[in-house]
Formats: structure tokens, C-alpha cells, sequence
């Protein structure tokens, strides 16, 4: 019996699902705890597309200069800390609108990324190929029947997200460094009142959340395809924020709700094959975010202080 | 005395038309994604260059930015007097040209992938995409089964097509390789999806992964600058796909068996070639095989295939060229075709 239902087409092809479900929600769920990191503090990061693009390409771009993938990670995330910086330089210091300021960094990585690609590989669509980070079987834990196959034969960035999570959870929820961001966010008149360098903590946090980002953007270039093509994030930083949203800013939270529009992402691309309308299946996705957004499963809330802008000595958030 | 102006004004006019004879000018309008996009406009531009070699015409061009500089771009060459033939490339030119084009009757027009303007003085071009994915979707069905000269195949006759955008452009497209398919073999299964996105490769590799794990041997993707990830999602299964548009062979040569390809520089040479023979004439032109506007290429692609089936598959040219088969260009109409079509 058993024998029969895991040599079945069907069974087959949920496996598949899953694998696909996890593929879809790693880059998401790593920007989505960017976007954690960056809004606990209060910066709201609307940036997460133009973020998760540069570290897209200079993962690309580093792979390519030294051969190595993973020094190509490493420029990714430096890139992403960078421009984060920017961010947070624009946002904090001289009080730019969070998301006016998030917006002109999307175009800013657009045009970035797109005059690099010709510079360097004379071709506005793509990059040249380049070594790139494949699925990694995880001694012992791969060769358990079904749960082996779909979690421990994945990207090392899949492993990366879980460890980061936990790493994450850890640090808001367990340490004293992680209350007092989350106290940022909520109130930073109060945190400031208190001596804390409430500014080095948003700088922080901000530059952690590109880095994130980067991270996820890396995974689409250097984890999926070994090459850089041309504005190829898609949109997926607008889903990783509502992701965010959706997981309450909670780093356990957003790992959940991307696998959830992971999830959504894999059926809708099944569903094709098997002749549904394309039209109202690419639909699904959306509507899920806007059933989930809308409050169906449970009431999201914001940090406070999310988006507005604070001077040292300020009495009031 | 009025004979004598007459004969002034009819001599200077020929005078003129003596020199424009001797080398004709044209101005070229590319589309915002510039030359050097290995595509659209570079095949486009191929087209130019070989009229300026063979032809000794000569040429200026200007690259926009942005949909909102044509108009002004196409009025300063009409507007200078000095070009023959102003040659427009993409269908986001089409509303500057209908103002340009009115407001300089006399000034020749040739917009390329428009079939909206309709002016005497304007030939608007499009292209018969379905037959030219007829014939690589006919070729892909016959493949599937020769599992001689290629040891992947390994399922009788399926194979899938990834597009950008469910729209009646890529549309026409899935239908042509879709009737190819099922014209060469009537149980042949052609998985159809769309990515919604010209610039997400992550999730065409996992559309076109999803129809090789379901047992497609060849993936032919419609879907721009997305279509990376299939041939990505064909490297890693060691599986086949097709490209699209410009020859895209050698971008995976080990694994893209063919590409489906528009001959911009044909249609762009024979408009060049016709204002020089004054054979010129405006008007609506929606170019095919015959033309050789579309066809299909093997060149770079390491993969051999056997001249049985280009035989074969030149043998459908012949036919759609003939008028005996005609492509359906709707997926609703593929069903119909292939029950009346004469095999």
C-alpha cells in the first residue's frame, strides 16, 4: 500500500509541489526578514526590490571576478549593506520621506544594475554565466523518506533562512539589544530618554535589513540561475514586504507567510499545466495577499513609530 | 513667361530627384532597447548596413530613451527634408507616428511591428510569428521521437511552451507550435504556460522544470528576457528547448536544439531596397514565410539533427508558402485546423 502511493504519479508530482514551494519562498522569506530588521526600528524599507537587485548582481558579479560563489555572496551582501546605508543615511540624517526614499532606490539599483551589465558584459539583457551555489544534500537527514527529499536536498540558502531566522528570533525576543530595537520602533522618545544611542541602533538595523535583502536577491541570481538578467527580481520585493507585514515582523512570522505565498506561487504554475484559465490562476497569489491583508486570519500591527522621523531630545514619537 | 517658370520649377524638381536617385537617405528610429540588445534592434540594424554596403544608400539614427522622445525624433527627420525613408522600430511608435505621419504627407514612413497606422504614406509591418513556431513545433514533435540522435528524449511527443504574457501577440505564437505539433502527430501533448513577467527567469526555470518533470522532452520559450530560466531548467535536467526571436543557440548550444527567428534584417532591407527601385508603396503588410520575414535556425547549437527531418520540415514550408496549409493564428482555432487540415 504504502509501496503504491510513494511510486504514484501524484504523489510524484505534490513532491514536486513542496520542492517547488520551498524554491519560490527562500528569496522572499530572506528579504522579508530584511524588511523585519529595517521597519523594528521604525525605517520603513520600501527598497527591498532595488536591494534584493544589486546584491542579485554583484553576487553575479563577484562569482564572476574571482570564480568563486560564494565571495560572490559576500559582495552581494556588502552591496546590499551599502546601499541600506544610503537608506538609512537619506531617511535618518537628512528626514527624506521613508518611502519616496525607498521608491528612488528601486530606480536607482535599476539603472545601476542595467549600466553595469553593458559596461561589463556588453549585453543589456544578461550577464555571462558564472559558477553558482547549487542544492546541497544534507548527510543522513536527505535519505529519510519524503521529508529528507523535500528539506534537506535544497539550496544552502534555504539552510541559511532557517538559521537566520532562529538567529533572529533569538535577538529580538531574547537579548537585550533585540527589546530595544523593538522599543524603537514603538517609541523612541522613551529609548532616548534612557541615554540609548537610538540612531546607531536604526543605522544598524537598516544596513542588517540589506544585507538581508541582498542575501534573497543573490539566492534568484547565484541559487537559481548562475546568471544576472536584466531588472530580474520581478516584483519580488513588494511581495517580500507584504510578506513582512503578513508575518506580524516577526523573523518566525515571515518565514511562514513567504512559504505560504511560495506556496501559492508553486499551485498557480501547476495549475497551468493542467489548463485552468491563466488568467484567473496567476490571480491566486494576489488574492491571498488581499484575503490575509484584509484581516481574515488575524489583526497585523505595525511598529508605532514605523515611518516617522526622530531627533534626539524629541519628547513626543 | 509662365512656360519659361515652368520649365525652371520642372527643371530644379528633377534635379533634386537626380540626386535623390544617386543615394538615397534613410533615418532610423530604434526602440528604447537600443542597439546592442543582440535582438530586435541589432538584427533590425543588420538590415541597414547590408542596404549601405549593396545598395550605397546612406544613413543616420538616433536611439530614445523613452517612449515619450519618438514623436520628436521622428518629426526632426521629416522635418529636415533631407531623408527618403524614415524607418521606425517598435509598436510604441505607432501614436507619435500617426501625428508625424499626418502632419508630413509626403515624407515616407515604415514603422516595424505595427499594424495600427493606416496612411498612404506609412508601411506599417508585422509578422506572421505563428508560421515560423508551425514549422519549429512540427520539428519538436518529430524530435521527441527520434530517440536515435538524441538519447533524452524519452516520451512519445511532449514538449511545452513557456510564454511571457497571456496576450494575443505570444498567443499567436503557442498556436502556431501547438497546430506544428499536433499536425505531425494528432496525440502529440503540449503543455502551455505563461510567466505574467518579461523579466522573471527565476520563474520560468521553475515553469519549464514543472513540464520537464511531468515528461516534456523540449520547452520552447516565447517569454523575452524570462526565457533564460528555461534554458537554465533544460541545462540542469539535461532536457532540450528552443529560442526565441533572434537566434539564441548559443546560449546553452548543448542543450537549445533551434530558435525561432524574425528576419528584421530581410524586412528592413527589402523596404530599404524598394524606396531605391522607386517600387515604394505605403500600406499594411503582415509578412510570413514567403517573405522571409520569420523562419528557423540551427547554426551554433551542437546539436545535430538529421537532414530526414529538415527535409521534412522544408517540405511544410513549401506547403504554408504554397497557401495549402494555413497556421492558425488563435489557440481556439487549433482544434478546427487540424480537422480540416490535409496531411
Amino acid at each position: 500500500m504504502l509501496e503504491q502511493i510513494l511510486n504514484s504519479e501524484a504523489f510524484f508530482l505534490t513532491m514536486a509541489l513542496l520542492a517547488s514551494t520551498l524554491r519560490m519562498a527562500t528569496p522572499l522569506g530572506l528579504a522579508a526578514m530584511g524588511a523585519v530588521y529595517s521597519e523594528r526600528a521604525g525605517v520603513v524599507n520600501l527598497g527591498l526590490e532595488g536591494l534584493m537587485l544589486v546584491g542579485a548582481f554583484f553576487g553575479v558579479l563577484g562569482s564572476y571576478l574571482t570564480g568563486n560563489a560564494w565571495l560572490g555572496v559576500l559582495l552581494a551582501v556588502i552591496s546590499g549593506g551599502v546601499l541600506a546605508f544610503l537608506l538609512a543615511l537619506v531617511t535618518l540624517r537628512y528626514k527624506a520621506n521613508h518611502v519616496v526614499a525607498g521608491v528612488a532606490l528601486n530606480l536607482l539599483s535599476l539603472g545601476l544594475t542595467s549600466v553595469l551589465l553593458v559596461a561589463i558584459w556588453g549585453n543589456r539583457g544578461k550577464s555571462a554565466d558564472v559558477e553558482g551555489i547549487y542544492p546541497v544534500n544534507i548527510p543522513f537527514l536527505s535519505d529519510i523518506p519524503v521529508l529528507g527529499e523535500i528539506f534537506f536536498r535544497q539550496s544552502p540558502f534555504f539552510y541559511l533562512l532557517i538559521i537566520l531566522m532562529v538567529i533572529s528570533w533569538f535577538l529580538f525576543y531574547r537579548t537585550k539589544w533585540g527589546l530595544r530595537l523593538r522599543a524603537i520602533g514603538e517609541n523612541p522618545a522613551a529609548v532616548d530618554s534612557l541615554g540609548i544611542p537610538v540612531n546607531t541602533y536604526k543605522y544598524i538595523a537598516v544596513i542588517a535589513g540589506g544585507m538581508l535583502a541582498a542575501l534573497g536577491g543573490a539566492y534568484l541570481s547565484l541559487g537559481e540561475l548562475s546568471l544576472f538578467g536584466r531588472n530580474m527580481v520581478s516584483g519580488r520585493g513588494y511581495i517580500a514586504l507584504a510578506a513582512n507585514i503578513l508575518g506580524n515582523w516577526n523573523p518566525v512570522g515571515v518565514v511562514l507567510s513567504s512559504l505560504l505565498f511560495g506556496f501559492a506561487n508553486a499551485v498557480e504554475m501547476n495549475l497551468q499545466l493542467y489548463g485552468w484559465p491563466t488568467q484567473f490562476v496567476q490571480m491566486i497569489p494576489y488574492v491571498v495577499t488581499i484575503f490575509v491583508l484584509g484581516g481574515l486570519v488575524r489583526k497585523v500591527e505595525a511598529p508605532k513609530a514605523l515611518g516617522e522621523h526622530f531627533d534626539r531630545g524629541d519628547t513626543h514619537v | 513667361m509662365f512656360n519659361k517658370k515652368l520649365l525652371l520649377i520642372l527643371l530644379v524638381v528633377s534635379l533634386v530627384a537626380v540626386g535623390a536617385l544617386a543615394q538615397l537617405k534613410v533615418g532610423v528610429v530604434f526602440a528604447t532597447g537600443g542597439l546592442g540588445d543582440r535582438s530586435f534592434n541589432d538584427s533590425g540594424f543588420e538590415g541597414v548596413k547590408k542596404a549601405e554596403k549593396e545598395l550605397g544608400i546612406a544613413f543616420d539614427y538616433v536611439e530614445p530613451q523613452s517612449v515619450a522622445e519618438f514623436e520628436s525624433h521622428q518629426r526632426a527627420f521629416a522635418q529636415s527634408g533631407k531623408y527618403d525613408l524614415i524607418i521606425c522600430f517598435g509598436f510604441d511608435q505607432a501614436d507619435a507616428m500617426k501625428k508625424v505621419s499626418a502632419e508630413y504627407p509626403k515624407q515616407k514612413f515604415v514603422i516595424i511591428d505595427s499594424n495600427e497606422v493606416t496612411a498612404d504614406n506609412v508601411a506599417a509591418i508585422s509578422f506572421k510569428n505563428h508560421e515560423k513556431t508551425f514549422l519549429v513545433g512540427a520539428l519538436a514533435s518529430m524530435l521527441t521521437v527520434d530517440t536515435k540522435d538524441f538519447k533524452q528524449m524519452n516520451s512519445p511527443a511532449k514538449i511545452g511552451v513557456v510564454g511571457g504574457m497571456d496576450i494575443p501577440l505570444i498567443n499567436s505564437l503557442v498556436a502556431g507550435y501547438a497546430a506544428g505539433a499536433k499536425y505531425i502527430n494528432p496525440k502529440a501533448d503540449v503543455y502551455i504556460a505563461y510567466v505574467g513577467a518579461w523579466n522573471d527567469p527565476a520563474k520560468a526555470k521553475e515553469l519549464a522544470l514543472n513540464m520537464y518533470n511531468r515528461g516534456a522532452d523540449i520547452v520552447y520559450q516565447a517569454a523575452g528576457g524570462s526565457g533564460l530560466g528555461v534554458f537554465k531548467a533544460a541545462k540542469q535536467v539535461n532536457k532540450y528547448a528552443i529560442g526565441t526571436d533572434t537566434n539564441q543557440n548559443y546560449i546553452e548550444p548543448n542543450n537549445i536544439l533551434f530558435s525561432a527567428v524574425r528576419r528584421m534584417d530581410n524586412v528592413i532591407f527589402d523596404q530599404i531596397e524598394a524606396a531605391v527601385k522607386g517600387q515604394w508603396k505605403g500600406g499594411i503588410y503582415n509578412l510570413g514565410l514567403k517573405e522571409k520575414a520569420v523562419d528557423f535556425t540551427v547554426e551554433q547549437s551542437n546539436l545535430k539533427i538529421s537532414k530526414a527531418m529538415i527535409d521534412k520540415v522544408e517540405a511544410l514550408r513549401a506547403k504554408i508558402i504554397a497557401g495549402e496549409i494555413v497556421v492558425p493564428e488563435k489557440l481556439e482555432d487549433v482544434d478546427a485546423f487540424l480537422k480540416t487540415v490535409k496531411r
